[in-house]
């Protein structure tokens, strides 16, 4: 404990998987405060400032993607789910958090990650890897005007999705797992841009402006 | 659950039909004013034929007000046009113009008094009744024109009005027919969507309560049995996705690998994640035979990182290949977070040898293995 101790909004609608998520923190993480909805959440850390967020992705009032949107600029946000391969995952991310985890992940894994994450560190699993890189494929077909990867982005993002830590990717292309890092936040960077910029144009062609 | 079966009966079974026939029937009402139109240019281009125009004019009245009729009604109340009474009402007109027809006319005339407008009632009977009835006011209407030709004695006469007759039930049995595949295929869908919005429901329900039991449990066992009903859950929603897939159908790649994953989770301690892209090649275009030497691919690497590499984690991924030569365009890798070992030194054993490398040569793909002392193996899979 002490100062030190990393203080953090835990947000889900079950009662039951916060209680859980207290014991799987440990010392070095002081809960700040819990929600059971979006907008609980984003009043509490408004009020509270914590070091990071860990909300769940589906809960009332716009879940974790409504609260990403709300206070990621300031605030680093986990999203933990159970769902693997849903699209709210990529607007979650596009939204502005810095992962996304699932909760069948064990309680060291947790710990470790959500350490990285509260140091503004790209939390980042093999699944969500693999669904960003397909909705860079999905980009470069049908709006090539937008934000490509590089050849080295690509390479990093396909071994995050085939499993492959950020030490292993970096021990492979001989590289520091910080430059690893970069390019993670990178390509993040870039969806986010795709995303906003997509939407724009939506608006356009829609007639919404 | 009380809001699942609400949802159910909102978007359900029943709602899509109505919606379809409706739809259905609003096409037919723009098909009966074309009819009627050109029914009355026929009848004012063989004017100099009719023997009795005041009679001719007050039939096409009566059907020109019975096409304004339903016409404004296809647009605001179209649910009353599947009414036993409309289309009876439309099968009587189109039989009484038929034989209006060999009241007005003299014996030679260029087309029939309502020309093809009797058809709109056939096809709305076959929307709304289906295909026997549909065929069976066919009948009715091509009876009729056969009678009223045949007091005309002439033969190229009456073979026209044989065809005609073919014609008919052609468009009462079609209409019937495809609207009746077109039910079952938007029952087959909203059935469909309905699946998935259950599973989605149960995603955060009881794959949230297994997640809770995995890691709260202190019995082994239990802890063992949430983990196969997650996995059974998860092979479920995967299932769901491919909406178009049947039963009968061979399972799809994503399916076939994580029953794979799961089985090999049951046999080892260890977790085995699947990932399979979005856009990753699937079924039909991937024969079965090469899903199941994939899946057996996978379950001998496992079996391996679980038997020589002391691995805790397994990430089987799969995605499009982006090697131009590869036959079905799919790469697959199982990576392990084990102890590997260097290549050079040791001796390929008969599980990588041929039940990995056998199997995917076989389907002429190639197999790849990347491994260090340290950092784990991984078998890359292109096929």
């Amino acid at each position: 404990m002490g100062v030190s101790a990393i203080r953090v909004v835990v947000a889900d609608d079950h009662s039951i998987w916060r209680s859980g998520i207290k014991e799987d923190l440990g010392e070095n993480f002081h809960i700040v405060g819990e929600a059971a909805d979006a907008t609980e959440a984003i009043a509490l850390i408004e009020k509270t400032k914590p070091d990071l967020v860990l909300t769940d992705l589906h809960m009332p009032n716009g879940g974790g993607v409504a609260v990403a949107k709300a206070v990621a600029d300031a605030i680093p946000v986990v999203i933990l789910s159970v769902s693997e391969a849903e699209a709210d995952l990529l607007e979650a991310v596009a939204a502005g958090a810095v992962g996304y985890l699932l909760k069948s992940i064990d309680a060291t894994e947790l710990r470790n990650q959500l350490w990285k994450a509260a140091q503004g560190e790209p939390v980042f699993s093999a699944s969500l890897a693999a669904l960003v890189l397909t909705d860079f494929r999905r980009m470069r077909n049908q709006a090539p005007d937008g934000q490509g990867l590089s050849d080295r982005e690509r390479e990093v993002l396909q071994l995050v999705a085939r499993g492959h830590t950020y030490g292993e990717i970096g021990e492979d292309l001989f590289i520091s797992p910080k430059t690893v890092e970069n390019h993670v936040r990178n390509i993040l960077k870039k969806l986010r841009l795709n995303r906003k910029n997509e939407l724009i144009r939506y608006a356009v062609d829609h007639g919404i402006t | 659950m009380t809001t699942l079966t609400a949802r159910q009966n909102r978007h359900g079974v029943g709602a899509g039909e109505d919606v379809l026939t409706e739809q259905l029937l609003r096409s037919v009402s723009i098909f009966r004013w074309a009819t009627l139109i050109w029914a009355i240019i026929g009848v004012v281009l063989s004017r100099d034929e009719l023997t009795r125009p005041w009679l001719a004019i007050a039939l096409l009245a009566i059907a020109t007000i019975f096409t304004a009729i339903t016409g404004l009604l296809a647009t605001t109340n179209a649910s009353l046009l599947s009414s036993y009474w409309f289309l009876f009402l439309e099968l009587g007109i189109g039989v009484t113009l038929l034989l209006g027809d060999g009241l007005v006319y003299q014996q030679t005339r260029a087309q029939s008094l309502p020309w093809a407008w009797p058809a709109a009632g056939v096809i709305a009977v076959g929307i709304c009744l289906g295909q026997r009835a549909g065929i069976l006011s066919a009948l009715l209407v091509g009876g009729t024109s056969l009678f009223v030709e045949s007091t005309v004695l002439d033969r190229s006469v009456l073979v026209s009005a044989f065809s005609k007759i073919g014609l008919w039930l052609l468009v009462g049995s079609i209409a019937g027919a495809l609207t009746q595949r077109l039910r079952l295929a938007e029952r087959e869908i909203s059935l469909a969507r309905t699946r998935e919005e259950v599973a989605r429901e149960l995603h955060d329900g009881v794959l949230q309560t297994l997640a809770v039991i995995q890691r709260r449990s202190d019995d082994p066992a239990l802890s063992d049995m949430a983990k196969d009903q997650e996995n059974s859950l998860r092979l479920y929603l995967a299932d769901s996705r491919a909406v178009a897939m049947t039963a009968s159908e061979p399972a799809s790649l994503e399916t076939t690998l994580r029953e794979a994953a799961a089985a090999s989770e049951r046999l080892y301690d260890l977790t085995v994640q699947v990932i399979v892209t979005p856009d990753c090649p699937d079924r039909p275009d991937l024969p079965a035979p090469l899903i199941q030497a994939l899946a057996g691919a996978v379950k001998e690497s496992i079996t391996n990182s679980a038997k020589h590499g002391d691995a805790n984690k397994v990430t089987v991924f799969a995605e499009p290949s982006e090697r131009k030569h590869d036959r079905y365009g799919l790469f697959v890798s199982i990576k392990d977070d084990g102890s590997g070992f260097n290549i050079d030194e040791v001796v390929e054993g008969i599980g990588l040898g041929r039940s990995i490398r056998g199997r995917i040569t076989e389907q002429g793909g190639t197999v790849e293995l990347k491994s260090r002392p340290g950092r784990g193996t991984e078998v890359q899979l292109w096929v």
